[in-house]
């Protein structure tokens, strides 16, 4: 069985958001310490590496594994229903094969059941990547980076050049650029084993950043030419890892 | 006045520069009998007569004849013609006085437009050869690029093995095994997909059926079924899948990424 609890919806639903943007639908793999998801978008462009410990909910409830597939879209359209001064309870209903949501508030009760999915058995393995440099930078500056590529282009490049972190694009409409100095304030930290530099679908990464800024303030992004970027979003509790195809040739 | 040759298309294409009204009168009269496109710049003024009139006082513009009998007034700015007749014109080019007088007219609707210029830029005769075809959003080729890409757009738990699969009587667009892994064969449709579309599909199915006992299925992808395929699907066991080449296209924007599972 598997029943959380918590007294306000709106962290939890950022995060179920930023989820969205990638997974259709997922599995989240359950125990008594945390719950956790690991999957693909479906044309295996982007990836998201999830981990949520049970410290995060007011209430955490788990006995054994459990598994738990929700159409992720879905599961946020109900949870975007709860008011944000309602105490949530989410409960696994295993017999009916049923997400029952909870919504309580003074004397009234609002109660929302979604269908529970058949598991999906593919194992998601983590791409192997030696990365030969890393920027850890503000998620407000990277997402105002990439809100100016949009402007110009449908693919965006992420470069470590020396002490430079560098967001660009260039396209018919004409270019942009943000360039981080290793003194900027809002480069906290860049580690560069060896230049790099890859390029993105700007729609995906765009997708990803917008739904993250709610939910993290800071993100480290891991680098290496050509191959996919490893973008970890740091959370109060828990993990958010995105990785993300390059683009070649483009 | 001087007559070109267009560069590297020596074939019956025509350009003068500056011709008298005279010059004129005989590259547009030689173009529009002999099906061709006519280009003719200069000071003009237009009349016309039909459903509603209007007059256009004198100007420099270009007016297109083209070899269905469509006629265009183009002023210098704007991306419409401020004239126009549609296909099926007939057109009358005269010396009138001084000017060249171009009439296009619409017998059955009764409609004239008539352009008279007084002074010719140039008169451009083009043997013009277009075959292509054009697609709004995506061709069939791209929406199989798209289902090929993600093949969820054809359902869940698709997954393709070959495209473009030579067999006796053609090529098959996408082939495949379905989440049971019941071989899948896949024909794509740009436009609502009619019973002959049906039956090509069936032709595939049948290479199949002949070869094997298993169990097969057939997927007519298309916008929509056009009217009257619907039974025949039904009836050959067939299947249908709703998909929009506009959708494929977006997908396809998305496509020039590499997957992930490469750098597994």
């Amino acid at each position: 069985m598997f029943e959380v609890e918590l007294s306000r919806i709106d962290t939890f639903r950022n995060l179920v958001k930023a989820l969205s943007v990638i997974v259709d639908e997922g599995t989240f793999n359950i125990d008594e310490a945390q719950m956790k998801l690991l999957a693909m978008d479906p044309s295996h462009v982007a990836m998201v590496d999830f981990e949520l410990p049970s410290e995060f909910f007011d209430k955490y409830t788990c006995e054994g594994e459990n598994r738990l597939t929700l159409n992720i879209g879905e599961f946020l359209k109900f949870i975007d229903r709860v008011d944000k001064d309602e105490n949530v309870k989410i409960k696994h209903d295993e017999e009916n094969a049923r997400l029952i949501i909870h919504c309580k508030r003074g004397g009234h009760t609002r109660r929302f059941a979604m269908p529970v999915l058949e598991p999906l058995d593919d194992e998601v393995p983590q791409p192997k990547i030696f990365f030969k440099a890393s920027a850890r930078i503000l998620t407000q500056s990277l997402r105002r980076a990439i809100r100016d590529s949009t402007l110009v282009s449908e693919h965006v490049k992420v470069e470590v050049a020396g002490d430079v972190f560098k967001v660009s694009a260039t396209g018919d409409m004409g270019s942009a650029l943000s360039e981080w100095e290793k003194d900027s304030d809002e480069l906290l930290e860049l580690k560069v084993e060896e230049d790099a530099s890859a390029t993105f679908t700007l729609s995906y990464l765009q997708d990803i950043v917008n739904a993250v800024t709610a939910s993290s303030e800071v993100a480290t992004l891991e680098l290496s030419t050509d191959m996919p970027i490893k973008m970890d979003f740091e959370l109060p509790q828990g993990r958010l890892i995105y990785y993300l195809a390059p683009c070649i040739g483009v | 006045m001087e007559a070109h040759t267009l560069k590297g298309n020596s074939r019956n294409n025509m350009i003068l520069d500056a011709p008298t009204v005279e010059e004129a009168y005989q590259a547009v009269i030689g173009g529009t009998s002999r099906h061709k496109t006519v280009i003719i710049s200069g000071n003009c003024w237009v009349d016309y007569q039909g459903r509603a009139s209007s007059t256009l006082e004198p100007g420099e513009r270009i007016v297109m004849l083209k070899p269905d009998g469509s006629a265009l007034v183009h002023r210098p700015t704007n991306y419409a013609p401020v004239n126009w007749q549609p296909p099926g014109a007939i057109f009358r080019t005269a010396i009138k006085g001084d000017n060249l007088s171009i009439r296009a007219f619409r017998r059955k609707e009764n409609e004239t437009l008539e352009v008279t210029f007084d002074r010719i830029i140039m008169v451009a005769v083009l043997d013009l050869q277009d075959s292509g075809e054009f697609y709004l959003h995506a061709s069939e080729k791209d929406m199989q690029e798209a289902i090929l890409f993600q093949p969820d757009l054809l359902e869940e738990g698709f997954r393709p093995i070959k495209a473009e699969k030579p067999v006796e009587p053609g090529f098959i667009d996408i082939m495949g095994v379905d989440k049971d892994n019941v071989l899948t064969i896949v024909e794509i449709k740009r436009n609502p997909a009619t019973s002959e579309a049906v039956l090509q599909l069936q032709k595939y199915m049948d290479v199949f059926k002949n070869d094997s006992t298993r169990r097969i299925r057939g997927i007519l992808v298309a916008p929509e079924l056009a009217r009257g395929a619907q039974g025949l699907l039904a009836t050959l066991g067939l299947e249908f899948k709703a998909l929009s080449p506009k959708v494929c296209s977006e997908v396809l924007k998305r496509k020039r990424s590499k997957t992930l599972t490469e750098f597994f």
